[in-house]
């Protein structure tokens, strides 16, 4: 990052600094007391556990964020001119909100991609504001029945960039669910609908509001995507060792891949792709450690045919203990080749076989305080590692060191800045991709 | 509840048990690493790959690499502009719309008066043969760098070496052993064997020398049609027997003209990337294979009873083979010149030959040019009889 361009971040952030306290003076809106820290083996974040009071209620939250990449906000070298560009670098690491969207993923003239690329911020490598997400959550618990509603509606502006130009907005219905409990004296809920994944931990903090740091690990795309289908959960408690065994199966249309690697909201091979998650927890006095293993496999959804599988693996631990929380994951993910390519961005000429595995390492502290409008501070860090390969093409291995800060104002602000330094480290040819990133939630 | 789940679970019973829609055919890309693989399964060389395509019969392994030592590029016969030309096929693709041509990397010493000095002869490629993204189509790019020193695309990039990208290049990634052999059925060349580099990796090739393509926006390749010659047998089906195909010289119907030399003479520098297009001809359509001939025992071969029963008695005599040997496989609409040994003899009689893109195009009906689904890599190792020279 060159000074001028750093100066243009700080100067960023101290405005995103600046907003709460300008607003400390207004009335602070009631805020949901059942809105839940994220608590592994549940059935995902959302919706919260239901809670007395209204049967109905509208809960949300406004990211605004401030983010300056280096270079052109891509991953692709100037001079780099094979075909397809998106699969020899990851596109997908110069991220700059909890979205993972990228900076930029303009390839520029006369080059072609292949559908492999997150959303795009639309911003290149200048320094920007963003309205990262505006996020609307209704529930409706019906009165009498063991029956819930939830939607999450997400308005997402974007915009596409210089040169292609024009407005990107796109209104995103993100989840969209019923919920059936049928059994008072048991952990068992049947959700149908547009629902959360159930693979690994990281989905459990796809949200900005709930998210320790801002963006997504590196491999987020495989795990974390939600889509429509259904998932059935169980939790035993075994009350006499303080632990908990859970598990979380789905079937739905696209698996755990985000929305923009496969579509969720149609099938297009015909068949249902399974996943789930067994899940061990260990509640402690002084110590949590929740451990899980996930698998997924199906046709892969981002093409026609059936016997263009999926597969992936994983192994998940969060341990928290005296303010320190450790998440860690690993995951495989084998795809066979399929097909023309289909994904919610466009279609593309194949679905190529594709293999990868990574993981992640975070840490974070957080430190609670009573110093006015400050009631925690948290700082963390996390190492991510990704190595994958098209078929025929040249594997890439990168890795990515994320360090940042976290304020919690009132409770109903949150104030996060991030340092992402992305490393080519086999395959991909080196590029300045670094990210210096923020972002200003608003809970309400 | 009891009852609901049962019911749900027929329904997702019911619903994947149901008839399955139609899927669009896969892509798929066919290198002479398949064909070897083929052969090494078992494979004669009378399987053909892409048969599904439009292509009737697809293409017969044996096109590609010798059937027997597998290792020798098979050198095919075909018309241009009404010239005899051989060819060797090294790619299948089907169902693609458009293939691409990707960086690959000439070390060279330096660079002179826009001249490239010392170039290596090791190229550095950026794809490998597993991608469907690969072609042998390269849009060479020299860069300066002392040889050996890189060997992959990220070392190029990562050095900042001084690039200068040139002219397009066919070199088909192939194995090790695979070569034009030393057996060919016409004088054949112009097909040189060497070893690059992919991923830090050596990467055997064949390169040719001629074979300009044209490289549109966003890298595609520009494909020209080679056709291939149908006949409706008497099951009404189609089928492609193995006589020569004619090679074309630019779209269709774009009257483009032949690669000449300043003196007007042929020369190999047509497209190694064509589109088959089947031609499919009329019922009085004849070919000319006398009793014997090679084209007669490939319409046999497929069953085709085109026959002709018009050959004069000169030109079946066999004093005179040698001169009517340029005529064999080249189909006519009416064969009643077949009758004189003056009149079926190429460019000279009065013949009406499909043998070039221009005359298929001039008397074939419209819908009887038919696109298929197939592109293929045909560089030329014969012009007219000569052999291609490196």
């Amino acid at each position: 990052m060159t000074a001028r361009s750093l100066r243009s971040s700080v100067v960023g952030l101290l405005v995103l600094l600046l907003a709460p306290a300008a607003r400390a003076q207004a009335p602070v809106p009631a805020v949901d007391a059942t809105e839940p820290e994220p608590i592994n083996d549940s059935e995902g974040y959302t919706p919260p556990p239901e809670g007395a009071g209204s049967s109905l209620s509208i809960n949300g939250y406004i990211d605004v964020g401030f983010a300056k990449a280096q270079g052109d906000g891509t991953s692709f070298a100037p001079t780099d001119t094979r075909v397809p560009l998106d699969y020899g670098v990851d596109g997908f690491a110069p991220a700059v909100n909890s979205r993972g969207d990228a900076a930029s993923t303009d390839p520029g003239p006369g080059r072609t991609v292949n559908g492999f690329l997150p959303r795009s911020a639309g911003i290149g490598g200048r320094p920007s504001f963003l309205l990262n997400t505006l996020d609307v959550d209704i529930k409706y618990a019906v009165p009498g029945a063991p029956v819930m509603f939830f939607s999450r509606v997400q308005f997402l502006p974007r915009f596409f960039g210089l040169g292609d130009g024009g407005d990107g907005t796109r209104v995103y219905v993100e989840q969209a669910f019923g919920r059936l409990v049928p059994f008072d004296s048991q952990e068992l809920a049947l959700s149908v609908g547009k629902i959360d994944s159930v693979f690994g931990i990281e989905y459990l903090d796809n949200q900005a509001n709930i998210r320790t740091g801002i963006t997504p690990s590196l491999i987020a795309r495989y795990t974390t995507g939600q889509s429509v289908g259904a998932k059935l959960f169980y939790r035993l408690q075994i009350a006499p060792i303080w632990s908990a065994l859970s598990l979380n199966v789905a079937a739905t249309n696209s698996g755990t891949f985000i929305e923009v690697l496969q579509p969720p909201d149609a099938n297009l091979t015909g068949a249902p792709v399974a996943s789930g998650r067994l899940g061990y927890e260990l509640n402690a006095p002084v110590l949590q450690a929740k451990l899980g293993v996930s698998a997924m496999a199906g046709p892969r959804n981002d093409q026609p045919e059936r016997s263009a599988d999926q597969r992936a693996y994983g192994a998940d631990v969060r341990i928290a203990v005296a303010g320190i929380y450790v998440n860690a994951e690993y995951v495989r993910v084998n795809e066979g080749q399929g097909g023309q390519k289909t994904t919610s961005v466009g279609t593309f000429p194949f679905a190529s076989a594709f293999w990868a595995r990574g993981g992640y390492v975070q840490l974070a502290y957080a430190l609670a305080l009573d110093a006015g409008p400050l009631r925690k501070v948290t700082v963390y860090g996390r190492y991510d590692r990704r190595h994958a390969w098209f078929e025929g093409y040249t594997p890439i291995t990168v890795d990515r060191i994320t360090g940042g800060i976290r304020f919690d104002l009132w409770e109903a602000v949150i104030l996060k800045a991030e340092y992402l330094d992305n490393r080519e480290l086999a395959g991909a040819p080196t590029v300045a991709n670094n990210v210096f990133t923020s972002s200003l939630v608003y809970s309400w | 509840m009891r009852l609901a789940s049962g019911a749900a679970v027929l329904l997702v019973i019911g619903a994947l048990g149901a008839c399955d829609q139609p899927r669009p055919p896969r892509p798929r890309l066919w290198t002479l690493f398949d064909v070897q693989d083929l052969y090494a399964d078992g494979a004669p060389g009378t399987y053909a790959v892409a048969k599904d395509a439009g292509l009737p019969g697809g293409v017969a392994l044996s096109t590609m690499l010798d059937p027997v030592d597998h290792t020798s590029l098979a050198v095919q016969w075909g018309w241009a502009e009404g010239y005899a030309v051989g060819y060797t096929t090294t790619e299948v693709w089907a169902y693609f719309d458009e293939v691409w041509a990707q960086p690959m990397y000439v070390p060279v010493t330096g660079w002179s008066g826009g001249m490239a000095q010392g170039a290596s002869e090791q190229p550095i490629f950026s794809v490998g043969a597993d991608s469907l993204f690969y072609s042998p189509f390269w849009q060479m790019i020299y860069v300066e760098v002392p040889d050996g020193t890189a060997t992959s695309v990220r070392e190029i990039l990562d050095g900042k070496f001084p690039l200068h990208p040139a002219r397009g290049w066919t070199a088909a990634l192939a194995p090790a052993d695979v070569g034009l052999g030393p057996m060919s059925a016409m004088p054949s060349g112009g097909a040189v064997m060497g070893t690059g580099w992919f991923d830090g990796a050596p990467a055997p090739f064949v390169k040719f020398p001629v074979a300009p393509f044209g490289i549109l926006p966003d890298e595609v390749i520009e494909e020209v049609p080679i056709f291939h010659f149908v006949f409706v047998n008497d099951q009404g089906k189609w089928v492609a027997p193995a006589i020569p195909s004619v090679l074309g010289t630019g779209p269709l119907y774009a009257h483009t003209p032949a690669p000449v030399d300043t003196y007007g003479v042929p020369t190999p520098q047509y497209s190694a990337y064509w589109r088959v297009y089947d031609v499919v001809l009329p019922s009085s359509a004849r070919v000319f294979a006398p009793d014997g001939s090679a084209p007669d025992m490939a319409l046999t071969d497929a069953g085709v009873k085109v026959r002709s029963t018009a050959y004069g008695t000169d030109v079946v005599d066999p004093a005179n083979a040698a001169r009517v040997a340029d005529a064999l496989g080249r189909v006519v609409l009416n064969d009643a010149c077949f009758g004189s040994l003056d009149s079926v003899l190429p460019r000279l009689g009065n013949c009406l030959y499909l043998d070039s893109q221009r005359a298929i195009e001039t008397m074939i009906a419209q819908n009887a040019i038919v696109r298929t689904e197939v592109t293929v890599t045909c560089p030329l190792v014969n012009i007219n009889g000569a052999a291609v020279t490196p």
